[in-house]
C-alpha cells in the first residue's frame, strides 16, 4: 500500500487545526510578525467540512490504515477533491521527520490516488478518459500528435544545444504564443534555444503523477530525460508550471537525479536581468499583481524571480495581494485533477482568487502556467470582473518591444459598457 | 429514530449541504490534539452524523428537533482539544461556521463574537483596532474556537495579568436543550447592547463557563478588550536548584507585574533542548521561568522591570536571553511545542494550584509523571523519556496551571493505555490535594454532595432528556 510511505506522518498528525483555521499567530503589540493569511484550504473555504481539511484527510488516512474505513465512492471523490497545492503544508509544523516544517498531505493524497488506481477504484472516469487521451495523442487536448510542433514551425530552432526549450502540451497546442513569446524573448537576450520538435517531446505525466498514475507517467519521464540527452541539454527550461514541477520535483524522485539542469523560465529570465541581457524596449504602464502557480511556488519554491522581473519593468506599479507567495490562494485547477474531476469546485476556487487579485489590481500576472491563466481568466469572466491576465513570457515579450504580443495576454473580460467606449 | 430519518430531519432545519452521516466524514473529525483522558479513546469513537448550523436559530431548532426525540448531541468548536466526547449515536454539532465577529462595543470595552470564531481571526481583527483580549488563547496553538474555550475553561497566553478564559466572559447567548435562547449579564435586558457580566440578578454567566457542553450550546460570547500594550519586555532566568526557581516564580507573580509567567521542569528544559537546537543551553536547567511585562508607558515599563529583576536577584538564578522568554511565553506554539507535539501520541493533564501547594508537592507530583517513563517515547540520542511538566501559566497573583505531558508513540496500543493510565491516576492525586480541575467534562476531582447535587438539579431542570450529555453527573 502505498499509504504505508507516509505512515509516521500520518500516525503524528496532533489536530492543531492550523491547517483549517490558521489566520495570524499572536501579534499582539507586533512582538511577532503577523502572518495574516486569510484562510488555509481552498476546498475546505468552499465546502466547509472538517474532511476537506488536511487534518480531516489525515485522520481518515489513519482510519484507512488502521482498517476501520474502506474506501467508498463518496470518499474516493473526496481524495480527488484535494487540489495538492500544499498550503496546509504551508502552515503546518507537524512533521515528525522534518522539525518545524508540515506534513506531506498532498503525498499523502497521492498516495491514496495511487492505491485506488491499483485496486481499480481510480482514476475518476473523467481523469481515466483525459489519460488515455494523452496516452494515445500526446497531449490531452485530443489535438493530433503531429501538430505539437506547428508553433515552432517559422522559427527555424535547432533540434540540438546546450538551452532546450520545452514548452509542454499547454503552449504547444492551447497557448502558442506563450511558447513562442519565450523563444522571442530568449533569443532576443542573445540565448541560442534548442527545441526537440513533436517527434522527440513526451508530455511531460504532470497530469498522470497527480491523479494516481504516476507508473505509467515514468516511462515519459524516461522518454523525456534521454531525448534531452541526446539533443546534448545541459540546461532544459520550462515556461508551464506543471512541467517544470515535473522535471525539478517528480523526475527525480522516480529516476535519480537529472543529468541537466532544470530551470522555470522566471528564475532564467532573472538570470539575463542580472546579466543585463534582458532590455526593456517598452514601457508597460499598467498596476500589475502577481499570482504565483502553485507548481512554480510552493512545489519547487520558486517565488521571487518572477516578482524582480514583473517590477523590474518600467512603467509596472507591482503591487502583492493579501495572500502570496508561500500562502497564495490555488487557482482551482488542483494539477487538473479537480479542474478535470469537478470543474465546480474548481470555478469557485478560481473565483475566489481572482477576486483576490481584482482587488489588488486590474493586471495579473501568472508565473508560467497556462492553466492557471485559463482558470482564473474563467473565475474572472464569471464574475464580470474587469481585468486582464498575462502569462509571464507574453509580459516579458510586449516589455521587450514585440508588437506581435501586445494583445495577445490570456482572456481579458471587459463590460459590454467598456467594449462601447 | 433511525439514522436516515435524523439526517432528512436536520436537512430540513440547515439544508442538506450542512449535514453528512458519512463514515469518512465522522473519522475526519476523531479527537483533539490532547486532552485525550477527556475523550476517552477517541480515535475509536465517531459521532454518528455531523450538522453544521449557520445560526443561533438553527441550534435552537436542531435542540428542539433532537430534544424531542431524546436523540443525544454535543457542540464541537475547533476540535483541538477537550471539548469532543464524542458517543456511540451521536450527533456532533459542529459551531466552526459560526464564526463571525459581530462587532466591538467600545463603550463596554467588548468584542461579541460567535462561539465558533477561532482565536487567530479574533486577534488579527483586535489588533486592527488597536486592542486585544485579556487571555489570548491556548498556549499551545491559536486555533481552537472561543466557544470551546469559555465552555471548556480554557486556560491561556496573558493569565498573570488576565486569569483564565472565563474571567473575561463579559456575556453569552446559549441555546438550551428545549431551543430556547437566553442571555445573561447585563445582556439579560432586551434593551442593554452592552456587555457586562454580574448584573440583573445571579451570575448565569458563569453558570455556563466551564460547563463543558452540559447545560447549553453557546452561541455567542462578548469578551472583554483591552488596548494593545505599547511596550512590552521579556525576561527569563534559569535555576539550578529547582526550589529556588519556585520560590522566585511566586514572588514575581505576586509583584502584580507580570502579564504571563511559566516556569518549566528539568524534563521539558532537556526535552526542549534535545529537539530544538536554539535552545541548547536550556538543558540542564532545573528550572526556566519566563515572564511578559506589558506597559502603556515606556517609565511604567521600566519601573516594572526594575521591581522584577531586583525580586529575582534574590533567589538565585542566572538572566537567560529575552528570546527563551519570548518563545516559552508568546511564541510557545511557534518555536517550542510543534516539534515536540510532532513527536508521538499525547497524553495531558492540566490543573490550576497555589504556588506554595506545588512547591510542597512537587516531588510527589512529579513521580506520577515519571513512574511512566517506561512506556514514553525517549529524548533523541538518549534513554530518558520525553516529559514535559511545567507551570505552564501563572494565573493572576499566586496560582499556576500544573501541566503534564507524556508523549507517546501513537502507534504502541499498550503504551497509549498506560499513558490513559497515567492521566487518571494523576488527576486523581491533583484532585486528592485540592488541585481545580479546569475543564469538568469527565473530572474527578472530588466534590461536596451539596454542590454536586446542586449541579444535577439544574442539569434536570435545562436538560431533562440528558441530550447534551450525563457521564459528568455519574446518572
Amino acid at each position: 500500500m502505498a499509504l504505508e510511505r507516509y505512515k509516521k506522518q500520518i500516525f503524528r498528525c496532533f489536530r492543531c487545526s492550523y491547517c483549517r483555521d490558521m489566520i495570524s499567530n499572536y501579534s499582539i503589540g507586533g512582538i511577532l510578525k503577523p502572518l495574516e493569511i486569510d484562510g488555509v484550504c481552498p476546498v475546505y473555504e468552499e465546502k466547509r467540512f472538517d474532511y476537506y481539511t488536511s487534518r480531516g484527510r489525515i485522520q481518515t488516512a489513519r482510519a484507512i490504515l488502521s482498517g476501520k474505513l474502506d474506501y467508498t465512492p463518496a470518499l474516493i471523490d473526496v481524495v480527488y477533491m484535494c487540489l495538492s497545492c500544499r498550503a496546509c503544508t504551508e502552515v503546518c509544523k507537524a512533521n515528525p521527520e522534518k522539525p518545524f516544517q508540515g506534513i506531506d498531505t498532498d503525498k499523502v493524497m497521492k498516495a491514496m490516488k495511487e492505491d485506488l488506481a491499483s485496486m481499480g477504484m481510480g482514476p475518476l472516469k473523467p481523469l481515466k478518459d483525459r489519460d488515455d487521451l494523452i496516452a494515445e495523442r500526446n497531449n490531452p487536448f485530443g489535438h493530433p500528435r503531429a501538430d505539437r510542433g506547428k508553433w515552432a514551425k517559422d522559427l527555424n530552432l535547432p533540434d540540438k544545444g546546450e538551452l532546450v526549450y520545452y514548452p509542454g502540451c499547454f503552449a504547444s497546442y492551447e497557448a502558442t504564443e506563450t511558447a513562442q513569446a519565450t523563444v522571442k524573448t530568449l533569443t532576443a537576450s542573445g540565448i541560442e534555444v534548442a527545441y526537440l520538435g513533436a517527434d522527440r517531446e513526451r508530455c511531460c505525466g504532470h497530469l498522470l503523477i497527480w491523479d494516481g498514475q504516476g507508473r505509467i507517467a515514468e516511462d515519459w519521464a524516461a522518454q523525456n530525460v534521454d531525448s534531452m540527452v541526446k539533443a546534448g541539454a545541459k540546461r532544459v527550461v520550462l515556461s508551464c508550471a506543471g512541467c517544470y514541477s515535473a522535471f525539478k520535483v517528480d523526475y527525480p524522485q522516480l529516476l535519480g537525479k537529472l543529468p541537466f539542469e532544470v530551470l522555470h523560465i522566471s528564475e532564467l529570465y532573472q538570470e539575463l536581468l542580472d546579466q543585463g541581457k534582458l532590455k526593456w524596449e517598452r514601457e508597460v504602464q499598467k498596476r500589475i499583481t502577481y499570482h504565483d502557480p502553485c507548481h512554480v511556488g510552493r512545489h519547487p519554491g520558486v517565488f521571487d524571480p518572477p516578482r524582480r522581473v514583473v517590477s523590474s519593468i518600467p512603467g509596472v506599479e507591482f503591487v502583492e495581494t493579501l495572500r502570496k507567495g508561500k500562502h497564495s490562494l490555488c487557482c482551482g485547477a488542483g494539477a487538473g485533477v479537480v479542474l478535470t474531476g469537478f470543474p465546480d469546485l474548481s470555478l469557485g476556487i478560481s473565483k475566489r482568487r481572482s477576486k483576490e487579485l481584482k482587488d489588488a489590481a486590474d493586471t495579473a500576472v501568472i508565473g508560467g502556467c497556462p492553466a492557471c491563466v485559463q482558470n482564473l481568466s474563467l473565475g474572472a469572466k464569471t464574475q464580470r470582473l474587469e481585468m486582464e491576465f498575462y502569462d509571464l513570457p507574453i509580459l516579458v515579450a510586449e516589455a521587450m518591444g514585440y508588437p506581435e504580443f501586445y494583445d495577445t495576454h490570456r482572456i481579458r473580460y471587459e463590460s459590454p459598457r467598456a467594449r462601447k467606449r | 429514530m433511525e439514522k436516515e430519518s435524523i439526517i432528512r430531519n436536520l436537512e430540513k432545519i440547515v439544508g442538506k449541504d450542512h449535514v453528512t452521516g458519512e463514515d469518512f466524514a465522522l473519522w475526519a473529525v476523531q479527537g483533539g490534539s490532547i486532552f485525550t483522558v477527556y475523550s476517552k479513546y477517541t480515535h475509536y469513537r465517531t459521532p454518528d452524523i455531523i450538522v453544521r448550523p449557520q445560526s443561533t436559530e438553527d441550534v435552537a431548532n436542531i435542540l428542539k428537533f433532537l430534544n424531542r426525540y431524546k436523540i443525544p448531541v454535543r457542540a464541537a468548536g475547533a476540535k483541538t482539544g477537550a471539548g469532543v466526547l464524542p458517543l456511540y449515536g451521536e450527533v456532533m454539532l459542529d459551531m466552526m461556521d459560526m464564526n463571525e465577529i459581530i462587532g466591538v462595543d467600545e463603550e463596554s470595552m467588548t468584542v461579541t463574537l460567535q462561539a465558533g470564531c477561532p482565536w487567530s481571526k479574533l486577534h488579527t481583527f483586535l489588533e486592527k483596532k488597536g486592542y486585544r483580549t485579556g487571555v489570548l488563547g491556548p498556549h499551545s496553538m491559536p486555533t481552537p474556537s472561543i466557544g470551546g474555550g469559555v465552555s471548556w475553561g480554557s486556560i491561556g497566553v496573558g493569565g498573570a495579568r488576565y486569569g483564565i478564559v472565563v474571567d473575561q466572559v463579559a456575556t453569552l447567548q446559549v441555546v438550551l436543550p428545549n431551543g430556547d435562547v437566553l442571555r445573561t449579564g447585563s445582556r439579560s435586558n432586551p434593551y442593554a447592547s452592552w456587555n457586562y457580566r454580574g448584573v440583573n440578578g445571579p451570575d448565569l454567566t458563569g453558570l455556563f463557563c466551564n460547563q463543558s457542553g452540559y447545560f447549553g450550546v453557546i452561541t455567542e460570547v462578548s469578551l472583554r478588550i483591552y488596548p494593545l500594550p505599547k511596550y512590552t519586555s521579556f525576561i527569563a532566568r534559569g535555576y539550578t536548584n529547582r526550589d529556588e526557581g519556585l520560590d522566585a516564580f511566586q514572588r514575581v507573580l505576586q509583584s502584580d507585574c507580570l502579564s504571563e509567567a511559566s516556569y518549566n521542569s528539568v524534563h521539558t528544559n532537556r526535552m526542549v533542548a534535545a529537539i530544538n537546537p536554539q535552545f541548547q543551553n536550556i538543558a540542564n536547567l532545573e528550572g526556566l521561568l519566563a515572564a511578559t511585562l506589558e506597559a502603556q508607558n515606556q517609565k511604567i515599563l521600566e519601573g516594572m522591570e526594575e521591581e522584577v529583576n531586583n525580586l529575582l536577584e534574590r533567589f538565585g538564578g542566572a538572566p537567560l536571553p529575552k528570546e527563551a522568554a519570548m518563545a516559552f511565553c508568546y511564541d510557545y506554539q511557534g518555536q517550542v511545542l510543534p516539534p515536540i507535539f510532532a513527536q508521538g501520541g499525547i497524553g495531558h493533564v492540566v490543573g490550576m494550584v497555589p504556588i506554595g501547594t506545588i512547591k510542597k508537592r512537587w516531588g510527589e507530583l512529579e513521580r506520577y509523571a515519571t513512574d511512566y517513563g517506561d512506556y514514553c517515547l525517549k529524548i533523541p540520542g538518549s534513554e530518558i523519556p520525553m516529559l514535559d511538566i511545567s507551570a505552564i501559566s501563572g494565573i493572576r497573583q499566586g496560582l499556576a496551571a500544573l501541566s503534564y505531558l507524556w508523549f507517546f508513540d501513537p502507534e504502541d496500543e499498550i503504551a497509549e493505555a498506560k499513558i490513559r493510565e497515567a492521566e487518571t491516576k494523576t488527576l486523581k492525586f491533583m484532585g486528592d490535594i485540592g488541585v481545580a480541575n479546569c475543564h469538568f467534562g469527565g473530572t474527578i476531582s472530588p466534590m461536596e454532595r451539596p454542590t454536586n447535587e446542586l449541579l444535577r438539579l439544574i442539569k434536570k431542570t435545562v436538560d431533562p432528556g440528558g441530550i447534551l450529555g450525563i457521564e459528568a453527573f455519574k446518572l
